[in-house]
């Protein structure tokens, strides 16, 4: 604990301090980001990384992991360890994240402004905006693609644990930095971040940018680490075709991780780049473009949705044929629409700027290219519903989520169809028919995947089962509670209300009391979630090894896994789905 | 495959219940505005009920194999394991899954590029209007007329250009009446060309987040009959 404590408090006097006396010599902007560098390593350092660093420049050994719960504080190599770090972060974001949401629906409970101002609103609206994308991209991908990647292909660990630790180590000094730019006059740009808006006003602005940069460069080091593990570290005999499709589904996030993400953080430098040292890369005055900025921000944020879907695509794929007693269904097809999936979301970007005045005839090829991603997407869908067809459904909680899943992103697909279609995009883009298409693809599709395998995993992380009855009432309680702040939604946008406002014409009071009504069902259906979490890795029935009666690697060694998973090295010599009778 | 002989008919009459059902419900909600005010609005609502008709169809056929699935083919008490797929038979679902899959992808396609067309329409124009954006309001004028009207407007029947930028940051040009819109940006002139139909005053609103007062930027775009258009222009300016 004591590293931790050092470390906040180093980054917090360093990035603070620091800024504030550099101030006096540069301008403002500038004095804070070399402050926040030197705050960050600063972290990273005394965190442990420091040591790690000097132990492998010595040739010594590091300690991969020590025993007892202290070692969640540490700077542990041990992916097991990241796993559940990554977890407990990304559920603590989503709580806070979660809040906002709350805040801002209970201003928009009612016509006008009750107790937020526009520029608050503006400043919540953002931060939940930012911090549901980061529980987006790390509660399937750093938690559980950490806990489970490794031991579903056989290996002992991830390819390179120091890396997988830096790539967690580098997301809390992000959301302090994001807490402190909330404290210093906020971000009234959305996530995105549009320039020339988000040029202008207070250093807040500043440093949401570089947290924003920084969650970005851990997301890269994650994919590297995954696609190096799931390549080359898999058991004997494991050839790609007896792969776990969660594997599958990782190695494609990794691809699309590796591949966007710089271009991402190229705009947000070059953005910190017109702030801090008076360059012109998106001001129309200086000879630059604001147009500029949507582009490359979109050729990774499109991605960046795949990168939160592909995993939850595997999660699902890997809780049917579990609790569907069959082997899954088209797993070729699923692995093959994967890589489809990668291919095509890097040349769909500019659906999201048909009405910013981009050439006209290029929305065409645009708008088919968009459309063609519900190919391999509906393939997934037929791998779901082939592989239930004529099982033995046993319908324990991570089934029930994984059948949520298919219902919920069914719609979110279906209403992305508009949004690709130039004609009724033009009408719909920017409203809140979005907010509710994309709530349904991200909370419908990866929020719902992510409960699937956690509760699927979870006896495999504690040990122990989660409550059932406790894990139902989450379902039904969040699934009411989510499409009914949704589903109204799609009429108050298409009638006319624009996202990203504080307020509404009093003729849609109703709709949008009902979407605050629903977001506290949500809400509380957390609250059931992370009392059930707490209860049952207490004193929830031990688990056994394999309680789900399911035959990847990971349900062969004892829950929680043994240091280093495998006593000697597994050998495969099937698929990993071999369920069912002839 | 005595599976599928009961199953074909049994989802075929709740895929029927279910599209039927929710094609009366978001008959009676009526998703658009009810306003239909421009040449341009009458397209975009057309190419709206036909996607829609598509995903209607979709969705009720996807969950109603997902009831029967999870009606018949539970398990009881005793468990059990499912039937294995006979791989030739799947490969056959497969494939005709993605052929229907793609036609239904490129039809589609190839009727939003024709709407767009439709939408898109000619080029010339008998009014021109310049909008320029500004944290957080609209300025309009009439160039040829030497007129700058507090609120936009419009003779019905006559095919108007509006160009629009912005002094600031992004703001977005929005008619829902109209079903369109037009970001402004900074340093760039963007256009605009609608037909409107149908006299009447409607909301203009800012549909992109441009900071303090995005929520309230609004304005008004009036179209009158042509033989008013001037005088009411003439009328408004200060």
């Amino acid at each position: 604990m004591t590293n931790l404590i050092a470390a906040v408090a180093g980054f917090a006097v360093l990035t603070a301090g620091g800024g504030w006396a550099l101030s006096k010599a540069m301008p403002l902007e500038a004095g804070v980001v070399v402050a926040y560098l030197a705050g960050f390593l600063a972290f990273l350092w005394l965190v442990g990384g420091g040591p790690a660093l000097l132990d492998w420049a010595h040739g010594r050994h590091t300690e991969h992991s020590v025993p007892g719960w202290t070692r969640f504080a540490r700077f542990s190599l041990d992916h097991k360890v990241i796993g559940v770090q990554y977890l407990f972060v990304s559920m603590l974001v989503l709580a806070v994240a979660g809040l906002m949401a709350l805040v801002m629906r209970s201003e928009l409970a009612r016509p006008g402004l009750q107790f937020l101002s526009n520029d608050q609103y503006n400043s919540v609206m953002t931060m939940h905006g930012i911090g549901m994308v980061v529980v987006a991209l790390t509660a399937i991908v750093g938690g559980l693609g950490n806990y489970a990647v490794p031991i579903t292909v056989g290996a002992r660990d991830m390819a390179f644990p120091r890396l997988n630790a830096l790539s967690f180590w580098i997301l809390p000094p992000a959301v302090l930095l994001l807490l402190a730019a909330l404290a210093m006059g906020g971000m009234d740009t959305g996530w995105r971040a549009y320039p020339p808006l988000a040029t202008r006003g207070g250093v807040g602005k500043l440093l949401f940018l570089l947290a924003f940069v920084t969650v970005g460069f851990s997301s890269i080091f994650g994919g590297v680490n995954t696609l190096t593990t799931v390549w080359t570290m898999r058991a004997k005999g494991m050839s790609l075709r007896r792969m776990p499709i969660f594997a599958w589904s990782m190695l494609s996030a990794g691809v699309i991780m590796v591949m966007a993400t710089s271009v991402v953080a190229a705009s947000l430098i070059m953005t910190v780049s017109d702030r801090a040292l008076g360059t012109a890369f998106f001001d129309a005055a200086g000879g630059g473009t604001a147009l500029l900025y949507q582009h490359l921000f979109w050729f990774y944020s499109h991605p960046a949705v795949y990168i939160m879907i592909l995993p939850a695509f595997g999660v699902v794929l890997e809780v049917l044929p579990v609790f569907s007693r069959k082997p899954l269904f088209g797993y070729t097809l699923a692995a093959g629409s994967f890589l489809g999936i990668v291919v095509l979301s890097f040349l769909v970007w500019a659906h999201h700027i048909f009405t910013s005045g981009m050439w006209d005839f290029l929305k065409i090829p645009f708008m088919v290219l968009t459309e063609m991603i519900s190919i391999p997407t509906g393939a997934v869908f037929l791998c779901a519903l082939g592989t239930m067809w004529a099982g033995r459904i046993r319908m324990r909680a991570p089934m029930l989520w994984a059948v949520g899943f298919i219902v919920h992103f069914l719609v979110g697909g279906l209403t992305g169809i508009f949004l690709a279609d130039v004609p009724t995009d033009i009408h719909l883009h920017n409203t809140l028919f979005v907010t509710a298409h994309f709530h349904f693809t991200i909370v419908g599709g990866t929020i719902f995947a992510f409960f699937a395998g956690f509760y699927y995993w979870f006896p495999k992380i504690t040990g122990r089962m989660a409550g059932e009855g406790l894990a139902r009432a989450h379902f039904w309680l969040f699934s009411l509670g989510f499409e009914l702040v949704f589903l109204p939604l799609f009429y108050v946008g298409a009638q006319g209300v624009p996202r990203h406002t504080a307020d509404y014409p009093a003729r849609f009071a109703g709709p949008e009391l009902a979407a605050s009504v629903g977001a506290f069902v949500a809400g509380l259906a957390t609250l059931v979630f992370f009392y059930n979490v707490w209860a049952s890795s207490r004193s929830g029935a031990p688990a056994g090894d394999n309680p789900w009666e399911a035959k990847t690697l990971e349900w062969t060694v004892s829950s929680p896994p043994p240091a280093e998973n495998f006593a000697s090295e597994p050998e495969v010599t099937d698929s990993p789905y071999g369920y069912g009778a002839a | 495959m005595s599976d599928w002989k009961r199953a074909v008919p049994i989802i075929g009459a709740m895929s029927a219940a279910l599209a039927v059902a929710l094609t009366r419900v978001l008959a009676a909600v009526h998703l658009m505005p009810g306003v239909v005010a421009a040449r341009e609005a009458a397209i975009v609502d057309s190419a709206f009920a036909a996607v829609l008709r598509i995903d209607v169809l979709i969705f009720a056929v996807v969950i109603a194999t997902l009831a029967y699935i999870l009606l018949f083919f539970r398990a009881g008490a005793e468990g059990g394991e499912g039937k294995r797929f006979e791989s030739s038979p799947g490969r056959m679902v497969e494939i005709a899954w993605m052929a229907l899959s793609c036609v239904l992808t490129l039809g589609l396609a190839a009727y939003g590029s024709e709407e767009f067309l439709a939408l898109r329409g000619s080029r010339e124009a008998e009014v021109d209007v310049q909008v320029r954006a500004a944290q957080w309001s609209w300025d309009f004028s009439y160039p040829a007329l030497n007129a700058t009207p507090a609120s936009l407007i419009l003779p019905k029947g006559k095919r108007a250009r509006i160009s629009i930028t912005s002094e600031d940051v992004l703001h977005s040009l929005w008619i829902p009446a109209f079903r369109l819109k037009q970001d402004a940006l900074p340093g760039r002139v963007n256009t605009l060309y609608v037909t409107p139909l149908v006299t009447g005053t409607y909301e203009i609103v800012c549909a992109e987040l441009c900071g303090l007062d995005h929520t309230n930027m609004r304005s008004t775009v009036e179209v009158v009959e042509p033989e008013e258009f001037e005088a009411r222009l003439k009328g408004e300016t200060w």
